[in-house]
């Protein structure tokens, strides 16, 4: 029954990584990017970025994960009702069937890209002035400065925020199955329904525990290499 | 014909004007001190003339040619205040180097991209060029340290050759030693004045009036936001005619 239990729990663990692992892959650049919008000059974009981070900040993951799995079918099925049709509203109204994991991947990547933006932003309005000024004077464009100067240092600098929130992260694949989507918990779960099994619920730490030591290990390696240098 | 000539600079930041009306030259070689009390405008001149601040008025020339003119409708591309601003060098007070890449690397990023950019050209190779300078200032045996482990005079100094590298026209300095013990004031004055008797054309904005004295060809005195007397240091030390000048300057006597 143990092996079994491994087995299977083995399974639902890959589905976590896939979720974790595609997220991180999105939300890191997308992130980036939102960081930009929110220090932007511009001030509609600016403030666009700024409302969309309050929003997502300020409601739960678990919230947005069943929004965006069921809203849109609503939205597909209420516009069938006043008789707009074409591919995409059906496309909507057939949402919640097969795409269960793609809703899961929409609302974790927006989630996390807009913590990231934080500490993206964060860290970049850290960076003193001096610096900036020091790469213009010597005849160095702004993306240059950026590159070559500036970002080396916000990475230091966001490596540790950044360490924590990426953990977080990992506890948060769990939330996948309040919208049924099959990952470790859930493969857990079935062990209780079917054979009245609680402990292979409490089994599962074992392999958040093992994946958050790893990445423990992988960021306390990454401090060190960029200690080599302090501003 | 001078080396650097401004005519009639304004600049505010906001209601509080800074600037009201500089105007002066320098001559190839010359050395020229500003002095005058915090908050009247000295390091926004130098600011200006690196064109990290913009001024509302002025013209700047090096050798006769305009590289800038505030009331000009023709707007500079990125590229042309790139190649402006490397007519002129600048060391901060608070040497603003890179602490992430060594001395020698912090003297040879902006060459390397410059040359790469075809905005300047080396002749020889970069690095050696780059030890070249960090020997002309002392720290020939350091190239391989990164800021944190130099003591503020000599992140100082790797400043001043990370600016000489570019062999700029002019080089700024805007008060170099005001975040250094005494001791450490001298090793980068010490320097200074090297670069002084290489025939460097420099102005420095100093609070060491010794130093102003010894070192400068000509000095000026800025009080709120205008240069209220200009001269020799002989004139300027001795007999200061301006009452201002006189003011400030017995502060320091007293001090001696």
């Amino acid at each position: 029954m143990f092996n079994e239990v491994t087995l299977s729990l083995f399974d639902g663990f890959v589905v976590t990584v896939k979720i974790f692992a595609l997220t991180l892959l999105f939300a890191l650049p997308i992130g980036l990017i939102m960081s930009f919008g929110s220090m932007s000059k511009f001030k509609p974009l600016k403030y666009t970025v700024k409302t969309i981070v309050w929003i997502i900040r300020g409601t739960p993951l678990m919230l947005q994960l069943i929004a965006i799995f069921y809203v849109p079918g609503f939205v597909g099925k209420w516009a069938g009702k006043l008789g707009i049709e074409n591919f995409f509203i059906d496309w909507l109204a057939d949402w919640t069937v097969p795409d269960r994991f793609l809703a899961v991947m929409i609302a974790f990547v927006i989630n996390y890209s807009c913590y990231f933006s934080e500490i993206y932003r964060g860290g970049i309005e850290s960076m003193p002035r001096g610096q900036y000024e020091a790469g213009a004077v010597l005849g160095m464009t702004k993306t240059q400065v950026f590159f070559k100067v500036i970002l080396m240092q916000v990475i230091k600098k966001i490596v540790p925020p950044m360490s924590n929130e990426i953990i977080t992260l990992v506890k948060d694949t769990s939330l996948a199955r309040v919208i049924a989507v099959y990952e470790i918990i859930w493969a857990a779960q079935k062990f209780a329904k079917s054979d009245g099994l609680i402990w292979p619920i409490f089994y599962t730490a074992v392999y958040y525990l093992i994946f958050c030591g790893a990445l423990t290990l992988l960021f306390g390696y990454i401090e060190k290499k960029l200690d080599y240098y302090k501003t | 014909m001078p080396i650097l000539e401004v005519i009639d600079m304004y600049k505010s930041f906001g209601n509080t004007s800074v600037l009201k009306g500089i105007s002066f030259s320098v001559e190839k070689g010359e050395v020229v001190s500003v002095i005058g009390s915090s908050g009247n405008g000295k390091t926004t001149l130098l600011r200006c003339l690196t064109f990290l601040e913009r001024p509302e008025r002025g013209i700047i020339k090096v050798e006769g040619e305009t590289i800038f003119d505030a009331l000009s409708q023709k707007k500079l591309t990125e590229k042309e205040i790139r190649k402006n601003r490397l007519r002129f060098g600048l060391v901060f007070q608070n040497f603003n180097l890179f602490p992430q890449y060594t001395a020698l690397e912090n003297v040879t990023l902006a060459m390397q991209l410059l040359s790469k950019d075809g905005l300047k050209k080396f002749n020889g190779n970069i690095s050696e060029i780059a030890c070249g300078y960090l020997e002309r200032v002392g720290l020939g045996d350091k190239i391989s340290y990164y800021p944190f482990q130099l003591s503020g005079g000599q992140q100082q100094r790797v400043a001043i050759a990370r600016a000489l590298a570019l062999n700029p026209d002019i080089l700024f300095f805007d008060e170099p030693t005001s975040a250094l013990d005494p001791l450490l004031t001298n090793e980068v004055l010490a320097t200074l004045k090297g670069l002084a008797r290489e025939n460097m054309t420099m102005i420095i904005v100093t609070h060491e009036m010794k130093f102003a004295k010894e070192v400068s060809d000509k000095v000026i005195f800025m009080h709120e936001g205008r240069i209220v007397e200009s001269g020799s240091p002989k004139q300027i030390f001795e007999n200061p005619e301006n009452v201002k000048t006189q003011e400030f300057l017995s502060g320091f006597i007293d001090k001696d």
